[in-house]
């Protein structure tokens, strides 16, 4: 259950982040979360809404992007779409390959008023 | 400046004026505002962890992250490497409870800070960084940081060591790291612990090897039995030359 202290992660951050813009109320987190990233979506949201009690976040929501996996083929250097870390390249069927995208945990904008 | 009475509101307001002649001032919410921030979610722990990272290097110590599940052997590794290398040790172990670890880590003569995370599944830099100030490892040694039992948390948190290093037992079954890739991926080097019992168990080396490969094409591999000794000195030899 690492999501909660991602979720503890994003709140500091978002807090941090409105305090500078000298805001006092967090209205929407916007993230970008890799398919990849081994994040739950479902762990994450419940517990950021148990760690954003009583802060400037309360009322907050979270509006994910999730960013599908891609990798590189070792063999022919194609790049293809994944789900998992252990998809053959659909074109030489070769299993080594280079994640290129789909690993980010990203804080995008807070919108706070 | 209010134009009814020339207060100054200490922040933006909306006058309301009553039938009575009177009027009040209500403080105007902020517009909302859009704040780009473009940050890595966990960056605030890997800048403690970078400071960590230069903690060690400034100080020539080696800092090893032994990540498994639990009950795979990480403290008899431990004390086994402990015993048997000619290179100080100190060691940081990571329990959701008890002391168990660290007062076997105590009995081989090493420092050892226990840090016990409660609820929490894995370490971090700062309960790391903490645990740094209370064991003042020496220069020029070697340190070992046990995290909490679990194969899949521990792979996001950086924790400013020099590497990661995986261990599996061969009763755990080998397709571990097609279970946990992410932990593979994030690690160096990979351990296959309990060698001795791979006569009674079907756990096939190769089969493990290739699934770890193929995320991890990287990734060093050491084959032993803490207990019995087996296979332990070449992972020894790899510490005593760093």
């Amino acid at each position: 259950m690492h999501e909660l202290s991602i979720a503890t992660h994003i709140l500091e951050l978002a807090e941090e982040e409105a305090r500078k813009a000298g805001c006092t109320q967090i209205l929407d987190i916007e993230l970008e979360i890799g398919a990849l990233a081994g994040v739950q979506q479902d762990a994450l949201l419940f517990g950021f809404e148990a760690v954003s009690k009583n802060s400037m976040a309360e009322q907050a929501t979270l509006t994910i992007t999730t960013t599908p996996g891609l990798a590189k083929c070792s063999g022919c250097n194609v790049s293809f779409p994944v789900q998992s870390f252990f998809e053959p390249c659909p074109h030489c069927a070769t299993l080594l390959h280079t994640i290129e995208q789909g690993e980010e945990l990203r804080m995008v904008a807070v919108h706070a008023g | 400046m209010c134009d009814s009475c020339g207060c100054e509101p200490n922040s933006p307001s909306i006058t309301i004026h009553s039938l009575d002649g009177t009027h009040t001032h209500v403080d105007q919410p902020h517009s909302p505002k859009q704040i780009q921030v473009q940050r890595d979610l966990l960056s605030h722990n890997n800048s403690l962890a970078e400071a960590n990272r230069t903690y060690f290097s400034a100080h020539n110590i080696k800092t090893f992250n032994l990540v498994s599940s639990p009950g795979s052997g990480k403290t008899t590794l431990l004390t086994e490497t402990i015993k048997r290398l000619h290179r100080p040790i100190s060691v940081i172990e990571g329990d959701q409870q008890t002391t168990n670890d660290a007062e076997r880590i105590k009995a081989t003569g090493a420092r050892v800070v226990q840090v016990n995370t409660g609820a929490g599944c894995h370490l971090d830099a700062g309960m790391v960084q903490r645990a740094i100030a209370q064991l003042q490892p020496g220069p020029d040694s070697l340190c070992m940081i046990e995290n909490v039992g679990n194969l899949v948390c521990p792979a996001l948190f950086d924790l400013g060591e020099l590497a990661k290093v995986v261990i599996i037992s061969v009763t755990e079954g080998d397709d571990k790291p097609e279970k946990y890739p992410s932990i593979f991926r994030a690690a160096q080097i990979c351990i296959i612990n309990k060698m001795d019992l791979l006569p009674y168990v079907n756990f096939k080396g190769e089969t493990c090897r290739r699934l770890a490969l193929q995320v991890n094409p990287d990734l060093i591999f050491f084959e032993l039995s803490a207990t019995t000794g087996q296979g332990m000195d070449e992972w020894l030899t790899w510490l005593e030359e760093l």
